[in-house]
């Protein structure tokens, strides 16, 4: 958890990533399964998920369905085409600075 | 165990008094923090429903729900903005660019054929005044009316009667001195450049006005089943 501000920088790569191996996904369940995946070792805040969920909602990336579940509404994301797309090249960014960052700190790897 | 019907309306209460006022933003706070309450009751269900809340609410940090308020009427005003765009740039664009060029042209030809063109611009300028108070005075009524009647206030309407913050830029009044300052003058390019700036406001009002609001509450309609347009 101490390199979480490592993480924040992805988080919007993170969801999107998580979006397009799921139908659609609620705010919870993506904090619950980012937590799963990467053992705890990465927990997205409340205070950043949400406005990352609606930046990515208002740049046309998601689009949003609310359904009765149990006693309460609740609100799910989903990829629109574009987001589809702008995953690729998000993920592709991500690669490439993994890359970059690996030839820095370990050449031998590179 | 779950959450109850009572439990779900404590916690629109809590929003509401930690400065949520909107519904579509609580909706998704109360989904959630029913959901980390519940996640907590599997693990000790002893655990009593308001010290869960409090629990599950210091994970918001120490500013609570307010980032996420602000950064939702942020990204809802951007979103305005952006489908005004959107729509306003299809003017310039074949076929509608023939329309904008004509308005442009009738409205340079009427400029330059009056002799005192102080009255002319005078309506032209209070017309795009009235147009937009018109539309705020129409929008809070209805505001207010659904308040009284579901209890509950939309962020998205807020934005629609701010028009996602360019209520601020597209007042006429701001730039009136200057309308005033070009229009006595008689220089022809001044009078074009007049003429083409009229009609782009007025094109923006209408496009924010009459295209983009509707097609918000057509969205939220979409989203939110239970908002009724009235």
């Amino acid at each position: 958890m101490g390199n979480s501000k490592l993480y924040k920088g992805s988080l919007n790569t993170i969801i999107l990533k998580l979006l397009s191996e799921h139908d659609k996904m609620y705010g919870y369940e993506i904090t619950q399964k980012v937590k799963a995946l990467t053992k705890g070792e990465f927990n997205i805040t409340e205070g950043a998920l949400y406005p990352a969920l609606h930046k990515l909602e208002a740049e046309g990336l998601l689009d949003v369905e609310v359904a009765k579940v149990d006693n309460r509404l609740r609100k799910y994301y989903k990829l629109t085409e574009t987001g589809t797309k702008e995953t690729v090249n998000k993920l592709s960014e991500l690669a490439d600075y993994i890359k970059t960052m690996q030839s820095l700190v370990n050449p031998k790897l590179a | 165990m779950k959450v109850t019907k009572d439990q779900i309306q404590q916690l629109y209460a809590f929003t509401q008094k930690h400065y949520v006022e909107w519904y579509d933003v609580q909706t998704e706070l109360v989904d959630h923090l029913a959901n980390g309450i519940e996640d907590m009751w599997q693990k000790n269900p002893e655990l009593s429903f308001e010290k869960a809340l409090q629990i599950e609410f210091k994970k918001f940090g120490v500013t609570g729900f307010s980032d996420v308020v602000e950064q939702k009427t942020n990204a809802l005003n951007k979103h305005y903005r952006k489908m005004v765009w959107k729509y306003f740039i299809a003017f310039f664009k074949l076929p509608k660019v023939v329309m904008t060029l004509f308005l442009i042209w009738v409205f340079h030809f009427v400029l330059v054929g009056l002799e005192d063109k102080f009255w002319f611009l005078l309506v032209v300028c209070l017309t795009l005044m009235f147009f937009p108070f018109r539309y705020i005075y129409k929008q809070g009524k209805i505001i207010k009316r659904r308040q009284k009647q579901t209890g509950k206030k939309w962020l998205f309407e807020s934005t629609m009667v701010q028009l996602g913050g360019l209520m601020y830029v597209l007042n006429i009044g701001i730039y009136i001195s200057i309308v005033f300052e070009i229009g006595e003058k008689l220089s022809n390019t001044k009078l074009v450049f007049l003429s083409a700036f009229l009609i782009c406001f007025g094109l923006c009002l209408y496009v924010s006005i009459c295209i983009v609001a509707p097609k918000l509450k057509q969205e939220m309609l979409k989203q939110y089943p239970n908002y009724q347009i009235i």
